[in-house]
């Protein structure tokens, strides 16, 4: 839902990667997007070209790598993918094993959106 | 000839500076005895109802003010302004969420000097508020009983996020298929320290009990 605010975050960090580094543009990115962020990946490439339009990051090849949201059940601890079981379960997710609706994130990355990697231009 | 890429590898949070921000205006606010309340919720459970009966709960016991932020309007301010509440309406023109640095405007446009609580009543909205750390010292949500138990499960962060969680509109539990134990479980299980609430703003039933543990929750938090 707030994509274009995501990118325009991306390109202000960029534009003074960019200065710090002595480059006038930068050829390419990577980000990583975490399922549990909030920021959808196929939006955020939608508007990528209008956010960028200008900037350092103008032209430069976006790379998306997505982090899986891998939840732990608290019941019966089988781990699994919550996009998965919301997707098979009618948008409510619950354990494959067991059924139980109660389950704890494993990995913090897949709430953030991170810029991983820049490669700058001279 | 291809231009010389040079590769850097960075491990960068693109939302770190909001967060970074909103610590400072935490402090800031510490400083000044002031206790800021993200309320959040979606949009129709009653937050500005909510406001109004806890006006009356506090009976004066604190000197508050509102910042009511929407897309467009100034319905919820006007509302808050005539129960002599001083208000402030945010115009988040599209935005689905508040920043920490629109909070800071929104306190500087208040003006209200030695207020000991800010409200802050974001954008009805169970994802995006949750995302973007506002400075407050109290985060809080409500879910009226007319939205479902299932909501602690559909929108995780917004129940991890949350230090208080108010369940609103109890007078229409009979004709709603609410099952509060699996809610609280659910909530719990996303944040076992939530505190949970029950009230009807609109027959006032529970509303003393939150409006008592907030003034208590400000005053400690002003007393640090």
């Amino acid at each position: 839902m707030h994509e274009l605010g995501v990118i325009s975050k991306i390109v202000e960090s960029c534009e003074l990667i960019a200065r710090q580094n002595g480059a006038s543009r930068i050829g390419y990115i990577k980000l990583e997007i975490g399922e549990a962020s909030g920021v959808v990946s196929k939006y955020l490439k939608t508007l990528w070209t209008m956010g960028t339009n200008g900037t350092v990051l103008d032209g430069a090849d976006l790379v998306i790598e997505d982090i899986r949201a891998i939840v732990k059940c608290n019941d019966c601890g089988e781990e699994f993918s919550l996009m998965d079981s919301a997707d098979a379960n009618h948008d409510k997710p619950c354990c494959p094993k067991c059924q139980s609706r109660l389950f704890t994130l494993t990995n913090e990355d897949c709430k953030k959106c991170i810029i991983a990697e820049v490669g700058a231009v001279d | 000839m291809m231009d010389e890429v040079k590769i850097i590898k960075l491990k960068e949070s693109v939302l770190e500076d909001n967060n970074q921000d909103a610590q400072l205006l935490r402090d800031t606010l510490r400083s000044q005895g002031t206790c800021l309340l993200n309320l959040m919720s979606s949009p129709g459970s009653g937050k500005t109802t909510t406001l109004l009966a806890l006006n009356k709960a506090f009976a004066g016991r604190l000197r508050w003010g509102v910042m009511e932020a929407d897309i467009d309007s100034a319905v919820d301010a006007n509302t808050m302004l005539e129960a002599g509440v001083p208000t402030v309406q945010l115009h988040t023109g599209g935005m689905c969420h508040l920043d920490a640095d629109m909070t800071r405007q929104g306190i500087r446009a208040l003006g209200l000097e030695n207020a000991e609580l800010i409200v802050l009543e974001n954008i009805g909205n169970l994802v995006c508020p949750a995302e973007f750390d506002t400075g407050a010292a109290i985060n809080m949500t409500i879910l009226s009983v007319p939205e479902g138990d299932d909501k602690p499960a559909k929108y995780p962060l917004m129940y991890e996020t949350c230090d208080m969680l108010v369940v609103n509109k109890i007078d229409t539990l009979p004709i709603f298929n609410f099952d509060k134990k699996r809610m609280e479980q659910c909530a719990r299980a996303r944040n076992p320290e939530i505190e949970i609430f029950y009230i009807s703003a609109k027959t006032g039933e529970g509303v003393q009990e939150l409006a008592d543990a907030l003034v208590r929750k400000v005053k400690e938090w002003n007393a640090k």
